[in-house]
């Protein structure tokens, strides 16, 4: 079967829409990049000359018929409105995460997009790549038995020592767990199903905390949301684990993730990268190996959730990174927050189903390649 | 010799595996106490041990009658803490416990409600917080090396003991499981470190409704499983600390025994806190690499026994004893709160509330009575002088870490 390579139109120039445009402008030929708007046309000008493509007004872009779905790399607070107007616009959206800020926004696009018969995909994507999808397969072939808890850790003191403009991650709809806790959140439901209940405590060590990067050397923020938080988390499928998220704290490990099975243990990989490494503690032994992945995407590979979507889309079949997905996460990520501030267990609302593993992937999508084998069919 | 000097009079109920370090520790480490005799519902092990440590051998009641006896040392199983301690107070005998206190909150309250009316004292393991390594870690905190405690990590992850206990039954039903039989450590560590509890907030299961014995006898038989065995709770202190406590027979892990507190400043890895000993760890802010801390206070061997030894010194000299029953009860509260957490899907409040028991005196840990001159205790003042140049130099490193970046 042919099929035209789906259309897709760029809504943010900033920072991260360099690699996505890289990877989708190079890896996938099931996937092309017509254009790139931004409301500093100067941005969107400025990539489109890099990457070849088109740059358009956001009205051209949602207005152009070879356009079938958005990414939109707008700042978080303009998320759920560009998706909505995407929607509007008759095309399908991908957005970076998180879907929206509340759930009532988050709800509402997915239920815009579900009467127009549309699509939405949220990042991250990170648990499509090879490091995440090697530990799927250790889970589904049972390497480590069945499921009996997690742990996950994210621990840094903040990004005012290196970030220049760091005073957003300390507001609402940012802090750790909205900023961080997507990709543990994503990839714990991705590999082990949603999450059913939460129970949390958090705390804002620090009421300013002051800028030690350049050029706001000095300058105080004020913090305005919990920059520390720990967090219950069960699953459906009655698995218990922790969640932890703070840029409170002086350690050397800033991530350290685990999924403890009744056969022995994963050493997950950082869940905000596409790669390794992966260990595993066997049942009885008392040294961790190392596990080779066996999945293609183990570089930065930001953008193949939107490639899995528009060839989901191709085919017919669910697609992996989902607005349902998003929506589930920032479900949790919210209740954690609730639970903390009304000091009491919160049940989760939304589920959703576990995404389908990417499945085998040829050696040769390992490296970034015109040529790709998904799902057994080679496309291009 | 004065009664004030007297050596207090020990009697030790229950001669089971954990009597021997005890016995040991008792008959030899401290000049303040006697250890008169010893009694076990199995007349056979009480002879035992009294012959290994030249005691007398004697039945519960004879032990609770004896003139001499002023502080009974109770080895029981956890079901007959309680029991056994009501009998010695009611027989006007001092109790200490091994942890638990007591089973059930209420008896733990009965237990400290008797010993305060009949004026006597009442105070129960664990002492591994007066070990060498958690009093370091203590001493590292008050003098400010990582400022206010921001949170904490507490995690003791392991497969449970069917595969290498004899006889494992016990830890798989309520009043043991991960968090009565060694949360118990952590708990008491952490209350000693940062002051009480206020909040927790728990999930738990069980994750395998039954274990199977792999060693031993009694290999192949199933051990019914009717506790929870796998614990994750957030928690709270009064101070504003939060944290989160794990505990678990349920995992694979070489990570068995993380207890870390993080700073305003810094963050210390702490020793297992089922041991007395080391090793610490310190994480300056902006730096990337962990000092270990040497321990350079004394009781950093099994030192079991040590606080029977500071309740004694506590019955002499009148003063408060580091390891009263209401730490103990404090702990006992704590850990129920979690369970019923769990149970009931809800937060809970702890409602105790407990003094930080007092730091040992690097010189002179069970010294203010005027036993000071038997104390055997290897306590220098070459040790408290090593103690001093490390603070000294932790000082000197955080000081050049914070000029350098405020």
């Amino acid at each position: 079967m042919t099929t035209r390579p789906t259309g897709i139109g760029v809504i943010g120039a900033g920072f991260i829409s360099g690699i996505y445009l890289t990877n989708l402008t190079t890896r996938w030929e099931h996937v092309r990049v017509v254009g790139i708007a931004d409301l500093v046309p100067e941005r969107a000008q400025a990539r489109a000359a890099e990457f070849g493509i088109a740059a358009l007004t956001i009205a051209e872009l949602l207005a152009h018929p070879g356009i079938d779905i958005v990414l939109n790399l707008t700042i978080p607070a303009a998320h759920a409105d560009v998706c909505e107007q995407v929607i509007a616009a008759g095309k399908s959206v991908y957005t970076e995460k998180p879907l929206a800020l509340s759930r009532d926004q988050g709800r509402h696009v997915l239920d815009a997009a579900h009467e127009r018969g549309l699509q939405v995909g949220c990042a991250p994507d990170t648990f499509l790549g090879a490091g995440l999808q090697t530990v799927r397969r250790l889970l589904d072939e049972g390497i480590v038995g069945e499921p009996v808890a997690f742990r996950a850790r994210m621990t840094t003191h903040g990004h005012e020592s290196w970030h220049p403009d760091p005073a957003f991650y300390y507001q609402p709809g940012a802090g750790p767990m909205l900023d961080m806790g997507p990709y543990y959140i994503t990839a714990i439901v991705a590999l082990l199903g949603p999450v059913r209940r939460v129970s949390a405590m958090a705390r804002a060590t620090w009421p300013q905390r002051t800028i030690t990067s350049q050029p706001k050397y000095g300058e105080l923020i004020e913090v305005n949301t919990p920059s520390h938080i720990e967090a219950n988390l069960e699953l459906e499928s009655g698995v218990p684990g922790t969640l932890m998220t703070s840029f409170d704290l002086w350690d050397t490990e800033h991530c350290s993730f685990v999924i403890y099975g009744s056969e022995g243990s994963i050493r997950l990989p950082d869940p905000n990268t596409f790669g390794g490494p992966i260990r595993v503690l066997k049942a009885g032994e008392s040294t961790w190996a190392d596990v080779p992945l066996d999945h293609g995407y183990a570089t930065n590979s930001r953008g193949i959730g939107i490639a899995d979507m528009a060839k989901s889309m191709q085919v017919g079949e669910p697609i992996r990174a989902s607005g349902a997905l998003g929506l589930h996460a920032l479900d949790v990520m919210l209740a954690t927050l609730d639970s903390a501030e009304q000091g009491r267990h919160i049940a989760i609302a939304s589920t959703v189903e576990r995404p389908a593993s990417l499945g085998p992937v040829s050696p040769e999508d390992v490296a970034p390649t015109h040529t790709m084998t998904y799902r057994g069919e080679t496309l291009g | 010799m004065s009664t004030a000097s007297k050596p207090v009079g020990i009697g030790i109920v229950g001669a089971g595996v954990i009597s021997e370090i005890y016995l040991k520790n008792l008959s030899t480490m401290f000049a303040h106490m006697k250890v008169i005799g010893v009694a076990d519902v199995l007349p056979e092990r009480a002879e035992a041990r009294a012959r290994e440590f030249g005691l007398k051998a004697m039945t519960v009641d004879e032990l609770l009658a004896h003139p001499e006896i002023e502080l009974v040392v109770n080895l029981t199983i956890p079901a007959a803490h309680a029991e056994i301690a009501f009998r010695a107070l009611e027989a006007g005998k001092s109790i200490y416990n091994e942890k638990p206190l007591a089973i059930e909150r209420e008896d733990g309250r009965r237990i400290l409600e008797l010993a305060k009316e009949k004026g006597l004292r009442a105070g129960s393991s664990p002492d591994t917080f007066l070990g060498g390594g958690l009093q370091m870690v203590r001493k590292l905190l008050d003098e400010g090396v990582i400022g206010a405690p921001v949170a904490v990590n507490a995690a003791l992850r392991n497969h449970g003991m069917e595969h290498w206990h004899p006889d494992p039954f016990f830890f798989f039903q309520p009043g043991a499981g991960p968090l009565f039989d060694v949360g118990v450590y952590y708990v008491t560590a952490l209350t000693s470190l940062l002051g009480p509890f206020s909040k927790v907030a728990a999930m738990a299961r069980a994750s395998f409704p039954e274990r199977t014995i792999t060693n031993g006898p009694k290999n192949g038989e199933k051990v019914p499983v009717t506790t929870p065995t796998h614990i994750v709770s957030a928690i709270e202190f009064e101070s504003g600390v939060i944290g989160t406590l794990t505990a678990s027979f349920d995992v694979w892990e070489t990570d068995y025994a993380t207890l870390v507190i993080y700073g305003e400043k810094g963050t210390i890895r702490c020793p297992d806190p089922n041991m007395f000993g080391g090793p610490i760890y310190l994480l300056l802010k902006d730096e990337t690499k962990w000092h270990e801390i040497p321990v350079e206070l004394p009781n950093t061997e099994n030192s079991r026994g040590l606080g029977a030894a500071d309740l004694a010194r506590a019955i002499r000299d009148g003063g408060p004893s580091r390891v009263d029953g209401e730490l103990g009860y404090h702990v006992l509260d704590v850990m129920h709160a979690v369970l019923e957490s769990a149970e009931r899907g809800e937060d809970v409040a702890v409602e105790s509330r407990v003094e930080r028991p007092a730091p040992m005196d690097a010189t002179a840990a069970l010294s203010r009575s005027d036993l000071d001159h038997a104390l055997r205790l290897k306590t220098t003042e070459r040790l408290e002088r090593a103690a001093e140049s490390i603070y000294r130099d932790v000082k000197k490193m955080v000081k050049e870490k914070t000029s350098h970046h405020d």
